[in-house]
């Protein structure tokens, strides 16, 4: 489901007078929240980009088929942005350089067993294998929290690389209600009032 | 012959402390000179690469660290040989290291100051709240503070506002997050008293900056500039007249005639040498550096106390789900929280130590905490959303006691990239905040079970709180310190030091604000004596 574009419209529905938030029409997924439907990822790095993502560039590798499958059957997404996939993968392999057997392993495994989502997955005979579900951890890390490897809060040097940020994976949950660090988007004391979700969340 | 000088007064270090300092004097018409290590980093810069960084819960990480200005998340430059691994974030640069902090601004209270008086541990300030209140007006209207005029600081759940003020706060607060509406009607019913954090994060324009609009992201870097940092005062100081030379790191501290300071060395990354000479010279290099360059000159340490007594506000913090949506992330990264042990007989016994809420947008700790244990696809993106509106962490502020043994020196044999000696520290934690563990643990017990929680982490160790403290210890005494009461060496009657290293009594609160007032009154000092 594509992303809503007349904000005009939805703010009357959605906002009381009180607020003075400004949505940010392009990552405003109210409307795909309620429809349970598949969130969509903004696409490409050009089109809706902000400040950390204008200047992605996709890396030197191109990522197996396989790494596409994979991950969309991890993340429940056929959607996924590509440049990111790009970006995931070279992070992933600059990281650990045996990720390419790992993820042959992985994708193997997913493909012997027929399993097409992560529900499956979380049954399956693969996922209880450490070696397996520590790849399919990796991957999923790299989408969501938008880089590989283990970043080091009071060490400069360390084995994580940047993959994305405001388009990384764990802010689409709740963009409605939070924001992506330093990407305000309303006033002074917005603050005061609850997300409008608030009775149901 | 009448002496000449490159400036009236020489200021090491170009932080928040060295920069009100400078500013204060220029504005009362002495000619400065601001010495800094570092260089000018614009602030769109510092926000492209924190928004490009892998590692965004190291706020060093948007910083250089550049060959002649190291700095404390590298290992290669901070060496710790004790027990605890003491790694508060230090930058060099331009503005210094309040450019990521998140701008805490508590005064001390009185009995913080008088310790041993009170509570016969540790050491008494030899000057009292009263003597420092003034001057904490100043530094409020410095750095534009925003604050609650009518509560009770310590944590006692009393109904008069204390410490007592002779003026407001310049700034009201900011409006209350429904996260601390919530949290705060829950747990005070349970006895737990909360006290709103004086912040510099301005809720008006202020002195050329504007209001905040909750980025939530005072660390590493606010965006727009609400919050205050160092650069302002740096400004402030040059466009009255004050000089900065950057990439300039002081080396030594020249002696001459009567046992002054007559001169200050200072390196270029070229490796040319400089000499300028002052009538007055302050340190404000921060408690690492400002210690370590009187040890390298062998200036001011006739005590033996240079560079000892380090403390922090050595820290404990947990994790819980909340069983009510709160959202924490909406609005800044800190706003408040439950101080009844911040002051109090215990601190005959143990640690006194204060909660706060951390109320940063949580994404990354939830989604890494669900993936680490194994969920995926659809059911990850539920629980985030789930996870993320109940998501509580508490940080917790202990008090530790100075002890000589705990240490900061320059490193005997590595090198900078100038040449000059790096740093190394020696710590252990006192049994003084080992001893308040169980109570702060009992809190967290009390606080998860009044909010129907869940832990998700229950004891995250011993922490760095990033407040270096002690390290050129002030004192009455010159025997057993460093300096005195105006933050004058003992040994040398013209060299003054701008730094939280002077504190000798730590506390439980951030201590950059009391830093910046004990800098504004040893300038007016200086200034009548030139």
């Amino acid at each position: 489901m594509s992303c809503n574009t007349n904000p005009t419209q939805k703010s009357s529905t959605f906002l009381s007078k009180t607020y003075t938030e400004i949505l940010d029409r392009r990552t405003f997924l109210r409307s795909a929240l309620i429809a349970g439907m598949t969130i969509s990822v903004i696409r490409g790095a050009g089109s809706h980009a902000r400040a950390d993502d204008t200047r992605l560039q996709p890396g030197p590798k191109l990522p197996p088929v396989a790494f596409g499958r994979v991950s969309a059957v991890l993340t429940d997404k056929n959607n996924l942005n590509s440049t990111i996939a790009q970006r995931a993968y070279t992070a992933l392999v600059a990281t650990d350089s045996h990720f390419p057997e790992k993820l042959a392993a992985l994708y193997h495994a997913l493909e012997s067993s027929n399993i097409k989502n992560s529900e499956d997955f979380m049954k399956s005979e693969p996922y209880r294998d450490q070696a397996l579900l520590d790849t399919a951890k990796a991957i999923t890390k790299a989408w969501y929290l938008g880089h590989s490897g283990t970043p080091d809060s009071h060490d400069i040097h360390d084995n994580a690389h940047y993959i994305a940020f405001s388009q990384a994976l764990m802010y689409q949950p709740t963009l409605d209600a939070t924001i992506v660090p330093s990407y305000a988007r309303a006033g002074l004391n917005y603050w005061v009032n609850p997300p409008l979700t608030i009775a149901t969340d | 012959m009448a002496e000449t000088y490159d400036a009236d007064v020489v200021v090491i270090g170009s932080g928040a402390i060295g920069a009100n300092a400078a500013y204060e004097l220029a504005r009362l018409g002495k000619t400065v000179i601001i010495l800094e290590a570092g260089s000018r980093i614009p602030r769109w810069k510092i926000l492209e690469n924190f928004r490009n960084s892998p590692r965004k819960n190291n706020f060093n990480d948007p910083f250089p660290n550049a060959r002649w200005a190291g700095t404390s998340m590298d290992h290669s430059y901070l060496e710790n040989t004790g027990s605890f691994d003491y790694r508060p974030g230090m930058v060099k640069v331009v503005g210094g290291t309040t450019w990521h902090w998140v701008s805490a601004c508590w005064r001390f209270l009185p009995n913080d100051m008088k310790m041993a008086s009170v509570y016969g541990r540790g050491r008494d300030w030899p000057i009292s709240y009263d003597d420092l209140e003034p001057w904490y007006c100043r530094a409020e209207e410095a750095l534009g503070v925003v604050g609650d005029n009518e509560s009770d600081q310590s944590g006692a759940g009393g109904d008069k506002p204390f410490p007592p003020r002779s003026k407001p706060y310049p700034l009201q607060p900011e409006g209350t997050m429904y996260f601390t509406q919530r949290t705060r009607k829950r747990l005070e019913a349970a006895g737990f008293n909360f006290v709103h954090e004086p912040n510099a994060r301005v809720t008006a324009p202020y002195d050329g900056r504007p209001q905040c609009c909750g980025n939530n992201n005072c660390m590493p870097v606010c965006p727009i500039g609400a919050m205050y940092s160092g650069i302002f005062h740096v400004d402030h100081a040059v466009n009255a007249g004050a000089k900065l030379l950057t990439e300039s790191t002081a080396y030594k501290l020249e002696k001459g005639e009567g046992n002054k300071i007559v001169a200050v060395h200072y390196r270029k990354p070229d490796g040319s040498d400089h000499r300028i000479t002052a009538r007055y010279f302050i340190v404000a290099a921060h408690a690492f550096e400002t210690p370590k360059l009187l040890l390298m000159s062998d200036v001011a340490n006739s005590s033996d106390q240079v560079g000892r007594n380090l403390m922090d506000h050595t820290g404990m913090g947990m994790f819980y789900l909340a069983d009510e949506p709160l959202w924490p992330g909406r609005g800044a990264q800190q706003q408040g929280g439950f101080a009844n042990f911040r002051d109090g007989p215990h601190r005959m016994h143990h640690s006194a130590f204060r909660h706060q809420s951390s109320t940063w947008v949580p994404n990354y700790s939830v989604a890494e905490n669900l993936i680490s244990q194994g969920i995926f696809g659809k059911e990850l993106d539920r629980r985030i959303r789930h996870d993320a509106a109940r998501w509580v962490e508490v940080v917790t502020y202990l008090e530790e006691l100075p002890n000589p043994a705990n240490t900061v020196r320059p490193h005997a044999t590595r090198r900078d990239g100038l040449g000059l000696p790096t740093l190394t520290v020696n710590y252990n934690v006192s049994n003084y905040i080992h001893d308040a563990a169980p109570h702060v643990l009992s809190d967290y017990d009390k606080m998860v079970q009044t909010m129907g929680g869940t832990y998700i982490r229950r004891d995250n160790g011993l922490q760095n709180r990033d407040h270096v403290m002690g390290s050129v210890i002030m004192g009455e005494n010159p025997k057993d310190s460093v300096v005195n009461s105006d933050c004058r060496t003992f040994d040398h009657h013209n060299l003054f030091l701008a730094t939280t290293g002077v504190i000798p009594a730590a506390a439980t609160v951030n201590p950059t604000l009391t830093g910046v007032a004990l800098a504004i009154r040893a300038a007016n000092i200086i200034a009548r004596e030139i």
